[in-house]
């Protein structure tokens, strides 16, 4: 088989790339080792969250342009910013198409705030409709209830009502928790104890929707946000705009600790449309190496398999996805094809939490302004790289690792097909 | 200023202080132990876990070895459950020559430690994970123990008897009165709240800051910090310890504890302003990994977890002459006697391994002063938890394991783990059909929701590093990444002050990472990664901004 790309990678940014390739009528795959870190995702894109001083943006796009004239190096530096927002708008596009519509909050080019499992705001620009943008000015709330169901660890009312209280705007608030004992109506006899959100989503029916109806009705009815742990709307029905209709209160969902249903829902909506238009998908093979001779990748070879492309795409995403590798020396590699890889000096702060972040997230592979990264200095023609496997940018400090994976993902989709084009 | 009368006063809530106060309190006498952090957080939890054979000791320092066997074997009847008779292999490797070994199996002899010469293929036979390149091996009765569920036995004994434990208090000054020490001025730091409590004698069992009491009363002694370094691997890679026969060194113990391995140890002097501060070094991490293979080569392809160390509160030779020192580990010093101010006991050096000959040693002194005659008990007594139906030994090798829940259908991976870490107390919090309590919150060691809440009610727990020494929620492969949030949302469904909550989970991250700092390579980086997207990405930890938290009385450094 020789595909005209194959994507190394199946998270946001590889199922990007292969989406805009397959439209393109690109012969695309992606190839994929394992779970995507979107698994245990919020399920919610954020382009920039944050500016050059750690506040928090209300126009990320606005906010992006002192963000690349301050870090050329960025991978939004690369994409340009008129390309970040036209690759969010087709994205938003793509998701609805797989039946998952996204929204944003009032404004379109706004951020929201998305309320975290440990009570915490955190701000977001793309939502699912069951997480319910917090709209950037929270003032009109007073009061808050945080609700799950008895047993279930992996959302704590408790927690969450103690984070939203340190809140300044939600100190003097009402912020409560309530736990509701659910009998479980597809749970087989057994209890939230020992569920995670997925399997708590498939055992919740009529019956247990009745009861959070009934008790949400006698005991919060005059709250005006609601917050229920993510596992209301992916069950057999979707329960939560039941319960919106019949209670007529701000519910919302929030992302459980992993693994979480939102996350899960946009991986399978990805995956569903790369089918739909076209890409192919080769699950649970890991790309061990790749041969490359005179700045031009021959072919990618698997344990089983040897395999060819007119182009490739590296989204291999980082550490934790194994598209980065540490060495015990100091030292970071791209372990697939030992790709030209920036560091920063110190790899780790020594607080974990910290307001600066740690340099480890910034370390990556180092690329062009079209994305190609060399190997011993000689730039690979027909190789791009995208997402978190880049270097010079922080996800999770800046709350832009779903902007930059989309926007690169797009842009590396754009490189190849101008080039499959050529005659 | 409210006041608070007691008999006896011990400061500090590591091993020692903690058998000080058992060892009153079965005496009769009304004690009270105030402790600055919490138990078992300086020198006891931050070592490697060793219950001593004393054949470590058989060459150099026949005294320590004689005091460690008889101690190891008390240890072994009244701590049960803290304690796997593992036994230990001393071998020697080419490099090494087998000379040693034969003043080893003297020293042994002399000491009365049972030791057994075996061929290099039957120590291999025994444990694999050993060094195939060894010439030679001994056998002897070393073992594990668990300084953390000791420390808490022991201190649930005292409370069973009359004790009251005051932790997150400081004794900030000694009340000297006509010439004798007659209390001690606390504050307790979670309010801020200055109290007195008169009593008529006090323990400084503060170990490696003993002498931070001593000064209270313009007394001084001299130590010597010896700070060691160790590691912690991802798994437990050996069954029974592992020794180098030859005199002790650098890096040359590995013992398996629970679900891992600690390697160590280091031996550098630190100075007595750094002992808030210390951090384990690249170069500390090199040494222990090139050594420590020499013990068991899979180690250079083993996950390292976390990297640690801790202070010995060694005396100098100079100040423990005399019959101050019972024997040149442990120095017990009655200041009537010494300085002319009586009241003052302090109890210092020692090990792990002696800590209850320690209290016995220091309750003698305490009862001669008051008058009390009842003799020590707790050669003989078992700890709570330690009333185990079998004879010790975990039996790796059958697959079968004796932490056994009687008279229980639940998993044994459940109820096993709960007796492994209680032992009969296991039955305060695990029942029959109890889903709810039953319910697995830490995978990694699997700790239920009825352990956590048993730790907060009955063993004092009060933040989150609290219940990781009650219960090891958080200590195993996952440092707490998915089980932090869960056993927060616990503790704050039990505690009024959500602020403390926030601020011990915050704690409790950054406490965690600063061990796995020195050795972020590898798997531990790819976890720390993941880590950080849940806790801080997914969850937001960082932006919560609890208020008053819980004092900072001391950077706390790197824990087990």
């Amino acid at each position: 088989m020789n595909y005209d790309c194959l994507v190394i990678g199946g998270g946001l940014a590889g199922l990007t790339t292969g989406i805009r390739c397959a439209e393109a009528g690109l012969n695309v795959a992606v190839i994929s080792s394992g779970e995507s870190a979107l698994t245990f995702s919020s399920g919610e894109i954020d382009v920039l969250g944050t500016d050059l001083s750690g506040r928090a943006v209300q126009n990320p796009f606005t906010a992006l342009e002192s963000l690349v004239q301050h870090q050329p190096d960025h991978p939004y530096a690369h994409v340009g910013t008129g390309n970040v927002a036209k690759s969010l708008d087709w994205f938003q596009r793509e998701i609805a198409e797989a039946g998952l519509p996204m929204v944003t909050s009032g404004g379109l080019w706004d951020n929201h705030w998305r309320l975290t499992a440990a009570g915490a705001l955190r701000p977001s620009w793309l939502s699912q409709q069951s997480a319910g943008a917090l709209p950037w000015g929270l003032e009109n709330i007073q009061r808050v209830v945080f609700v799950s169901f008895t047993g279930f660890l992996d959302f704590m009312p408790e927690l969450a009502a103690a984070g939203l209280k340190t809140h300044p705007v939600f100190q003097q608030a009402e912020v409560q928790s309530l736990n509701i004992e659910l009998p479980l109506e597809h749970g087989r006899g057994a209890t939230a104890d020992t569920m995670r959100a997925p399997q708590l989503a498939r055992a919740i029916g009529e019956s247990d929707v009745e009861l959070i109806c009934t008790r949400l009705l006698e005991q919060v009815n005059d709250a005006d946000l609601v917050a229920l742990p993510a596992c209301l709307s992916a069950g057999r029905k979707n329960w939560l705009t039941v319960l919106r209709r019949r209670t007529g209160l701000r519910l919302v969902e929030v992302a459980t600790m992993p693994p979480s249903v939102p996350g899960i829902r946009m991986l399978s909506a990805l995956k569903r449309r790369l089918t739909a238009v076209g890409g192919f998908m080769i699950p649970a093979m890991p790309v061990i190496t790749g041969d490359v001779s005179y700045g031009h990748v021959a072919s990618v070879q698997t344990p089983d398999d040897e395999l060819h492309a007119k182009q490739y795409v590296l989204a291999s995403g980082s550490f934790f996805s194994k598209g980065l590798k540490s060495h015990a020396a100091g030292e970071i590699s791209e372990p697939v094809f030992g790709l030209d890889i920036d560091v920063p000096e110190t790899l780790s702060g020594q607080s974990f939490l910290v307001p600066e972040g740690h340099g480890f997230n910034r370390a990556g592979v180092r690329v062009n302004v079209q994305l190609q990264p060399s190997l011993n200095g000689t730039v690979i023609e027909n190789l791009h790289v995208a997402g978190s496997v880049l270097a010079g940018y922080d996800p999770v400090i800046e709350g832009s690792g779903g902007g930059v994976a989309i926007s690169t993902g797009w842009m590396a989709a754009n490189e190849v097909i101008k080039k499959v084009a050529l005659p | 200023m409210r006041r608070m009368e007691a008999d006896v006063v011990v400061i500090g809530g590591g091993a020692t202080g903690a058998s000080v106060f058992r060892d009153c309190s079965l005496r009769g006498m009304q004690a009270i132990l105030v402790e600055r952090g919490d138990i078992a957080s300086g020198t006891t939890g931050r070592n490697h876990g060793l219950l001593h054979s004393g054949a470590r000791y058989a060459v150099t320092d026949s005294h320590s070895a004689r005091e460690c066997i008889s101690e190891n074997k008390i240890l072994k009847q009244i701590a049960g459950h803290c304690v796997e008779a593992t036994d230990g292999l001393f071998i020697s490797l080419p490099e090494d020559g087998l000379d040693f070994q034969q003043q080893f199996m003297q020293g042994c002899a002399d000491a009365g430690i049972h030791a057994q010469e075996l061929s290099p293929k039957q120590a291999l036979q025994l444990e694999p994970a050993v060094n195939p390149a060894l010439i030679g091996a001994v056998r002897i009765p070393d073992g594990t123990i668990d300084p953390f569920r000791l420390t808490s036995a022991t201190i649930l004994d005292a409370r069973e008897h009359g004790g009251a434990l005051l932790n997150y208090n400081r004794a900030e000054g000694l009340l000297i009165e006509q010439g004798r020490v007659q209390g001690v001025r606390c504050r307790d730091l979670r309010n801020g709240e200055q109290f007195e409590i008169r009593c008529q004698a006090v323990v400084n069992a503060s170990g490696a800051w003993c002498h931070e009491i001593m000064e209270y009363a313009d007394l001084s002694v001299d130590m010597y910090h010896s700070r060691g370094a160790l590691l912690i691997m991802g798994h437990r890679m050996n069954g029974m310890v592992i020794n180098r026969c030859r005199k002790p060194g650098d890096a040359d113990i590995l013992v398996p504890g629970d679900t891992v391995s600690v390697i160590g140890t280091t031996s550098t002097h630190v100075g007595r302003d750094e002992l808030e501060t210390l951090e384990v070094t690249a170069d500390e991490v090199k040494t222990l990994l090139q050594e420590g293979s020499k013990l068991a080569p899979s180690m250079l392809d083993a996950r390292i977890l976390r990297a640690y160390c801790g202070v010995r509160p060694l005396v100098a030779e100079s100040s423990s002459g005399g019959d101050r020192s019972i024997s040149r580990g442990l120095v017990a010093i009655d200041h009537g006697e010494q300085d002319g101010l009586p009241g003052l006991v302090t109890i210092t050096g020692g090990k792990l391994m002696t800590c209850r000959l320690m209290a016995e040693v220091a309750t003698d002194k305490v009862a001669r002063l008051l008058n009390i005659s009842v003799p020590c008990e707790t050669a003989s007594r078992p700890l709570p938890g330690a009333h185990l139906p079998e004879p010790i030994g975990r039996k790796m090798r059958q697959g079968q394991s004796r932490y056994r829940l009687p008279d229980s259908s639940l998993p044994n991976s459940i109820a096993g783990s709960a007796v492994y870490r209680h032992g009969d107390r296991a039955r305060s919090f695990m029942q029959e059909d109890d889903h709810h309590n039953n319910a697995v919150v830490c995978e990694c060691e699997v700790v239920t929701r009825g352990e956590i809440l048993y730790a907060i009610e009955t063993l004092n727990a009060r933040s989150m590093s609290d219940l990781r020494r009650r219960t090891r929620v958080g200590m195993g492969p996952c440092q707490g990444e998915m089980c932090a949030c869960r056993v927060a949302g616990l503790l704050a469904s039990q505690q009024e002050n959500g602020d403390e909550v926030l601020g011990s989970l915050q704690d409790f991250v950054n406490e965690r990472w600063k061990g796995i700092r020195p050795v972020l390579w590898g798997d531990a980086l790819r976890e720390s990664e993941f880590s950080y997207w849940v806790q801080e990405s997914l969850l937001g930890l960082s932006s919560l901004q609890p208020e008053g938290k819980a004092e900072d009385n001391r950077d706390l450094y790197h824990e087990l």
